[in-house]
């Protein structure tokens, strides 16, 4: 007992550390229009993050989480541009109004489920730009509302540099909010109810509370990266938050590893920087480019990036074992590595 | 004493009967055998008693509660859990995890305050975790406990079955058919868990199986119905020599005119 939780706070640390170095760097490598790509791959991070927890963990299929994006994203425009709010004061509400959205939809979505309920989903997220074009006194209509962008309050860091070191450090602490979520009894009745519903309810889980909690949590998250996407960008327009978005954030989830903590991570490298490496590979139609990456992917890395890198490191790890130490245990996994491994299935999930 | 008492259960599906006005009572400590042929309705009482269908008409009562009020999830919190024909595991977790979710309601009747402090959570946590281990270790499933449920046999899965259902320290377990798909060892080991379940742990035992060998082994009275109705009810013994379940079972004798 006592040997696990040792071992689960190193490597825990281990990766807080590598968290914090990927924070520090990145701005420093590159310039401008780089350093806005990294700020949007942790934006991207914070809203696949929220999509995998209702999604991933808990089994409800949405393809409108950029509805709840855009809620956050319209929450902090119109705060900064009305009311002048400060763009950091806005964020936190911004998340909440975001939940409570999620929040209410999941209670009518209760009854649905699978295929029914994404399509459902996928209402929300083709709805939501046109009510924000037609409630013009509040969200600018088409035309949007252009904000200005934040100041750096750090003499020594540009704005672009400072936006980034903002971002991650939101995401950092929402990230260990979900791991610390996830990894409680409420993560575990989350996973629960995705993998058996019946037996999750016979076991004395209230399933329309934790679906709906789930829903709301992962709305939650959605909301703040749209919050923190509109100041970034310093302008919110409806096009911004097409159905588009809201695949993208499922392809993230997908590709990263579904019901993975780190996958969220990996899959926000890959839809923000995709599109940039296909104009570069085809101009005419990268497009073309981009469908190929992915089924290239889904196809050497059916259980998403996290998956594929579990199973290498523990593929790894068994030749080194079975160099160095022989063991009657042939190929049998290591309970170490069985304990920190994700408790969900990666792919299985959705 | 918490006594399970079933009144007049009547449940139709369609133009099928299930259940017509099935009654019998389980005492405290007993190991009750519900048995019948194919489609007697057996599993329908069970899934009645833990809320998975709602009868048309009559009552359950456990003690001074109305079984028929609870919501589903609040089942357990009453003290009944229950098994699954088909194991029903969370399928992507480990053992000891599927556990831990049977030990979900544990530490909840401390209201509100319990659930957002984070100590309290803790400590809650760690006693499913002690809880969880002495069930592993009375079902012997140690050396499983890690690994990933749907990875085991389906022998192993049923056990763990039981193992979640007794994780909630449950004071009446329903168990569903729990020998079908296994072979002659494991239901002489699951006959052994039986009796000990109900001698160790003192847990009453409502057991609906179609193993014959293992019902009249195990029970202390066995309740048979057929084509929903409740047609004999005693010691296995007088079961095993009544005309009707003779009948029953071996199809309807010829009047002799």
């Amino acid at each position: 007992m006592g040997g696990i939780w040792q071992r689960a706070r190193v490597s825990s640390l281990a990766w807080l550390g590598a968290a914090l170095l990927l924070i520090i760097v990145p701005p420093w490598m590159a310039g401008g229009y780089r350093i806005f790509q990294f700020t949007f791959v942790v934006i991207y991070l914070i809203a696949i993050l929220g999509l995998n927890i209702v999604t991933g963990y808990n089994g409800q299929f949405s393809l409108g989480h950029g509805a709840f994006y855009a809620v956050g994203a319209y929450v902090t425009g119109a705060l900064m541009y009305h009311a002048g709010t400060p763009y950091w004061a806005t964020i936190p509400l911004a998340g909440l109004t975001a939940g409570l959205v999620g929040f209410l939809f999941a209670i009518p979505a209760l009854r649905l489920s699978g295929l029914y309920l994404a399509l459902a989903t996928l209402a929300l997220a083709i709805s939501v730009p046109q009510i924000l074009k037609k409630w013009e006194s509040v969200t600018g209509g088409v035309q949007g509302l252009v904000l200005t962008k934040p100041h750096s309050p750090i003499g020594a860091l540009t704005s672009d540099q400072w936006l980034f070191y903002f971002t991650a450090v939101v995401a950092l602490v929402l990230y260990i909010a979900a791991w610390v979520v996830l990894r409680s009894s409420v993560g575990r009745a989350f996973v629960a109810i995705r993998d058996n519903e019946v037996a999750a309810e016979a076991a004395g889980i209230p399933i329309a509370r934790f679906k709906t909690l789930a829903f709301g949590m992962s709305a939650f998250y959605a909301g703040i990266a749209g919050s923190l996407s509109a100041f970034v960008v310093a302008y919110v327009a409806p096009d911004s938050f097409d159905f588009l978005l809201s695949l993208n954030l499922v392809v993230g989830m997908v590709v990263g590893g579904t019901g993975t903590i780190i996958g969220p991570a990996l899959g926000a490298v890959f839809i923000e920087f995709l599109p940039s490496y296909s104009q570069d590979i085809s101009r005419a139609a990268p497009g073309v480019v981009e469908g190929v990456v992915l089924v290239v992917f889904m196809y050497l890395m059916p259980t998403g990036v996290a998956g594929f890198l579990a199973t290498a490191g523990r593929k790894a790890l068994s030749l080194v074992r079975g160099r160095t130490v022989n063991h009657g245990a042939a190929g049998a996994v290591p309970p170490t590595l069985a304990d920190q491994e994700p408790r969900a299935g990666p792919g299985e999930g959705g | 004493m918490p006594k399970l008492e079933v009144r007049g259960l009547t449940k139709r599906f369609g133009g099928i009967l299930a259940l017509e006005d099935v009654s019998f009572d389980v005492e405290e400590g007993e190991i009750v055998g519900l048995i019948g042929p194919n489609g007697a309705g057996k599993t329908t009482v069970l899934n009645c008693i833990s809320r998975f269908v709602p009868p048309d008409h009559g009552a359950i009562a456990y003690g001074q509660r109305q079984i028929l009020r609870l919501a589903r999830h609040d089942v357990v919190k009453a003290g009944i859990a229950r098994t699954f024909q088909q194991a029903e595991l969370f399928k992507t977790m480990t053992v000891l995890d599927n556990l831990l979710i049977g030990l979900h309601t544990e530490g909840q009747l401390g209201g509100i305050a319990s659930r957002f402090s984070v100590p309290a959570r803790w400590r809650t946590e760690r006693r499913r975790h002690l809880r969880a281990a002495e069930v592993i270790e009375f079902l012997g499933l140690r050396d499983v406990q890690h690994q990933v449920a749907s990875s085991l046999p389906f022998g192993l899965q049923k056990r763990v079955d039981v193992a979640r259902a007794l994780a909630s320290t449950p004071r009446l377990i329903l168990l569903d058919e729990p020998a079908s798909g296994l072979s002659h060892e494991e239901v002489d080991e699951l006959r052994q868990l039986i009796v000990s379940m109900r001698n160790d742990l003192k847990v009453t035992v409502l057991l609906v199986e179609h193993h014959m060998g293992l019902v009249m082994a195990a029970s202390d009275r066995v309740v048979v119905l057929d084509f929903g109705r409740t047609i004999a009810e005693g010691t296995p013994q007088q079961v095993q020599a009544d005309r009707k379940v003779i009948e029953a079972y071996l199809g309807e004798e010829r009047p002799a005119v």
